[in-house]
């Protein structure tokens, strides 16, 4: 039974790193854990761990569970300014992380770490060529020797063993990577294409004709297999490229060849100044070429790129001691021929940025059926609400093509009542990025209207903005009608229940008098009997004809308490301050309104004249007007529930109360104050008329304006007290 | 006037009506007792006398209807309802359940006292149903148990010999019981025994087939 390996692999989305984890988690009995700052999802097969490894603490803290560990291969690197920078960066990080995995992995058994040609100077000027893993170093810092240090003291007394690698110019496939020069290449070559230019190098002409090597991020994978398994690689460092060596004057008419575009003679040209501004063109190859849709500041690294065309000098490395120790073990298939090599590579990633997209095109070919297939009207916007798309459905429903739709304005095929509201809407939601929700009857082909409930939604892009709207029409014609059904049922029958009410106050009058009138009939009827006897009895007659009378005049009076009831008869006026009479109303609704959460604010003018009034009847007044704008609120979930109470000396002689509400608003402001009148379903419609008529009593005006936005102001005046006229301003 | 005078009670919670109608009604020389509320009434001594019960529909206890209900199977004197509201409904259930008028206030005088005329006459007539009844009780009370028994045979029109077999016992014996049962029930003959027995409630026996 083989035993199991456990492999952690740092930095699982660079070049190096994934192309890692690809082969090892191939390997039988192996799982494999992928580290890495960025959350994005590991390559199949890997567990993905994100952690940040400058933090100790976060380290120790995410891999304390992961036991057993027998391989890591160091992938992970953190770009710096300066050399002395980059050392104590670098070697923090793989302390942390061998700390981490000792304390709970005694069964650690080797490490694999990169280096590269910086170990001998490539990035400085001409050196020794071919370089060799014995060469002396080079004056330091250099976080190569530095990591190399930290593992060789760090080992002593340890029982597992690492292996450095140093390939150049690794290729491989890897998004938002610093140093990967394949795919510099590959989008370099697409986008000289897309503006009609030929492929020409842009580093010097000492760079084109210099002798140089690449490494095949798959070789470099496969060769950390290799040191990870075999005692031969144990302790010590090895080149790994592909094998053969080129020039790029050779190279790049076959990279030219193979993009199909002509080759032109090298101009250095600082890819990472001139390619800078690609970004838009990027955007719209991928989206002609439907390529992955990988942001442009992750796809290449021009600054390394830059790096690699302008080296005018020879860089290669000696290959002896590798292919020595790999013929050892007989690996001898890794190490291909080279030219050849470096152009599959190249290949391979432009074929990855598109051909992973074939798989794409088929799902979104899927889609496109479904969104043309659906029983729903469809569309998409930008940002700003041009229409970018409309399904099938929309245009076979209103009978025009997208053009047509977008040239006339889709506003045009709404029916003229709901363009209002829907423009309002619409402009709220590009405002707001949120959704757009609306309810509105759009025009058929044969000129008629259906109703539609209308669903946008914004889809954001990284800066938050909205990158474009989808939206949905959901055909509710038959609801929206059955609602207006049941509205004028509902109206019927809240006549009915008004009707009802007035037949039981009627009943309850005729019962009032009839009472009476009752007694005055049968008291008649016995004063008659009583005096039509055969011996008329005169008392009993007196006695039953005063009762009569008794009786008819109780009757008379019932009828006058009704009229009282309807009528406010008597008005006690005193002089009365009426922001006073507000104040006590609204304190004394404190209550109610903070359970129906309504805000109630008062603007009263201080310098208000008295008026003659009586304080219980403005009270009331004040009283129905407030409860009433509370009740028109009821149902407001969509903005604050506010009643506003202004009370102003606006002429000489009068003085004005505004009280106004957010609420449902009327739609016949004259209508209202009518008895028996009423929006609400509980309502007797009482209130305003009885509002009304204390107002009459007052000699004052009483009147409704619908609100701004929403909601209705109520408005009264009342005389002023005489004494006042002479102050007003 | 005599206990056997008629009487009417009126039940009104409004003392203008009770007022108006007591002189009304004993105008017409008919005798009245007035109640402001059903309780008021249910409470108090009646007199043994035919009468009739004028009745408001509101009062401030229980409804007139309600009244009804309770006095349905007391022996109650039929009910005249007078009504300030007058609905259509309330008259027809008052009137399934027994009620002689309802009046809507104001009301005819004419229409107020033939109802309570019919509702006396009905009255005295149930009341004469009563005491009858009452009377024949007495009587059958006076029989034997054995007499009780051999009663509905008498009135099936068996045969003594038929009912001794019956009953197991001797013809002679049947004929003294069937002679104290004439005597004691104050029958004059056969026909007459039957219709009391039907009065009673009796079931006459069966034979054996």
């Amino acid at each position: 039974m083989s035993k199991k390996r456990v492999v952690l692999i740092a930095g699982v989305h660079g070049v190096s790193g994934a192309a890692a984890a690809e082969h090892w988690s191939a390997m039988p009995d192996t799982e494999v854990y992928g580290l890495s700052r960025r959350s994005s999802p590991a390559p199949a097969g890997v567990h993905a761990i994100s952690v940040d490894l400058l933090k100790a603490d976060d380290v120790h803290l995410r891999l304390s569970s992961l036991r057993g560990i027998t391989h890591i291969v160091f992938g992970a690197y953190i770009e710096k300014q300066s050399a002395a920078e980059r050392s104590a960066v670098n070697v923090a990080i793989l302390r942390n992380l061998l700390d981490a995995v000792e304390s709970t992995s005694p069964s650690l058994e080797h490490i694999t770490f990169y280096q590269g040609g910086k170990a001998y100077g490539s990035d400085l000027g001409p050196f020794k060529t071919p370089a060799r893993e014995d060469d002396p170093r080079l004056m330091p810092p250099n976080f190569y020797y530095d990591q190399e240090d930290f593992l060789r003291e760090r080992q002593k007394g340890r029982e597992w063993h690492w292996t450095a690698l140093r390939p150049e110019g690794v290729c491989g496939f890897a998004v938002g990577n610093p140093m990967n020069l394949g795919m510099a290449i590959a989008v370099y070559a697409v986008i000289s294409k897309e503006l009609g230019l030929p492929l020409r190098f842009p580093g010097a002409e000492v760079a084109y004709r210099a002798l140089y090597q690449v490494t095949a991020a798959d070789i470099l994978a496969r060769a950390s297999i290799w040191a990870g398994t075999h005692s031969a690689a144990r302790d010590e460092i090895f080149n790994i490229t592909n094998g053969d060596y080129f020039r790029w004057q050779h190279m790049w008419p076959r990279i030219a060849k193979m993009f199909a575009m002509e080759v032109a003679d090298p101009v250095p040209t600082p890819l990472a100044v001139y390619m800078l501004d690609k970004s838009a063109l990027w955007e719209r190859i991928v989206h002609k070429h439907q390529l992955q849709s990988i942001p442009y500041s992750q796809v290449a690294s021009w600054t390394f790129g830059d790096l690699i065309f302008a080296s005018g000098f020879d860089n290669i490395g000696d290959l002896v001691e590798f292919v020595g120790t790999v013929m050892d073990v007989t690996e001898q298939g890794l190490v291909k021929a080279g030219l050849e090599k470096a152009l599959e590579e190249i290949k391979r990633l432009t074929d990855r940025l598109r051909g992973e997209n074939l798989a794409l095109r088929a799902s979104e070919h899927e889609l496109s059926l479904i969104v043309e297939t659906i029983p729903g009207l469809v569309w998409c916007a930008a940002p700003d609400g041009e229409l970018t798309y409309v399904n099938r459905r929309i245009l076979d429903y209103t009978g025009t093509t997208l053009e047509a739709l977008a040239q006339a304005g889709w506003l045009n095929f709404l029916h003229p009542d709901d363009v209002q509201p829907t423009i309002r809407a619409w402009l709220h939601a590009v405002e707001a990025g949120q959704t757009h929700d609306v309810q509105y009857r759009l025009r058929r082909f044969d000129g008629g209207y259906q109703w539609f409930h209308v669903l946008g939604q914004p889809v954001h892009n990284a800066e938050g903005g909205v990158a474009r709207w989808y939206g949905l029409l959901i055909d509710i014609d038959d609801r929206k009608n059955m609602e207006e059904d049941l509205r004028r049922a509902q109206a019927r029958l809240s006549r009915a229940t008004q009707i009802a009410t007035v037949g039981e106050l009627a009943a309850s009058i005729a019962h009032e008098i009839n009472q009476p009138l009752g007694a005055v009939v049968a008291n008649g009827n016995a004063c008659l009997r009583w005096l039509s006897a055969q011996t008329p009895n005169l008392a009993k007659a007196r006695e039953a004809a005063g009762r009569i009378i008794r009786d008819g005049k109780e009757a008379g009076e019932v009828v006058q308490r009704i009229r009282a009831l309807f009528k406010r008869a008597s008005v006690e006026k005193v002089v009365l301050d009426l922001n006073e009479v507000i104040g006590e109303v609204v304190r004394l609704l404190g209550g109610e309104t903070m359970r129906r959460r309504v805000a109630m604010e008062t603007d009263l003018q201080k310098d208000l004249p008295s008026v003659p009034g009586d304080r219980v009847q403005l009270q009331q007044l004040v009283l129905n007007l407030l409860l009433n704008g509370v009740e028109a609120m009821d149902s407001v979930v969509d903005r604050p529930k506010t009643i506003h109470i202004r009370s102003k000396w606006d002429s000489p002689e009068t003085v004005l109360v505004e009280i106004q509400d957010s609420g449902v608003g009327l739609s016949d402001p004259d209508k209202v104050f009518e008895a028996f009148f009423t929006t609400k379903k509980n309502g007797m419609g009482m209130g305003l008329a009885i509002c009304r008529s204390i107002v009459e009593v007052h000699d004052g005006r009483l009147w409704a304006t619908p609100g701004d936005a929403s909601g209705t102001t109520f408005c009264f005046t009342l005389p002023a007290h005489p004494s006042a006229a002479t102050g007003f301003q | 006037m005599n206990s056997n005078t008629p009487i009417v009670f009126v039940v009104d919670d409004d003392f203008r009506m009770r007022e108006a109608l007591s002189s009304l009604l004993s105008s017409a020389g008919l005798r009245v007792a007035a109640f402001g509320s059903a309780s008021e009434f249910l409470n108090s001594e009646k007199p043994d006398s035919p009468a009739c019960l004028v009745l408001d529909l509101e009062l401030p206890d229980i409804n007139g209807l309600e009244l009804q209900q309770e006095l349905a199977d007391r022996d109650a004197p039929p009910i005249v309802f007078i009504t300030a509201y007058g609905d259509i409904p309330t008259s027809v259930s008052a009137m399934k359940a027994g009620a002689i008028e309802f009046l809507s206030k104001p009301f005819e005088e004419q229409k107020l006292l033939r109802a309570i005329e019919a509702g006396i006459a009905l009255d005295r007539a149930a009341r004469r149903k009563r005491s009858e009844l009452t009377e024949l009780k007495k009587h059958y009370n006076l029989l034997t148990p054995r007499e009780q028994e051999v009663f509905p045979f008498v009135v099936a029109g068996f045969l003594n010999k038929q009912t001794a077999a019956d009953l197991g016992t001797s013809e002679i014996t049947i004929r003294v019981h069937r002679g104290q049962i004439m005597r004691k029930m104050g029958a004059r003959s056969l026909a007459e025994l039957v219709r009391m027995a039907d009065k009673l409630g009796m079931t006459p026996a069966r034979g054996p087939v």
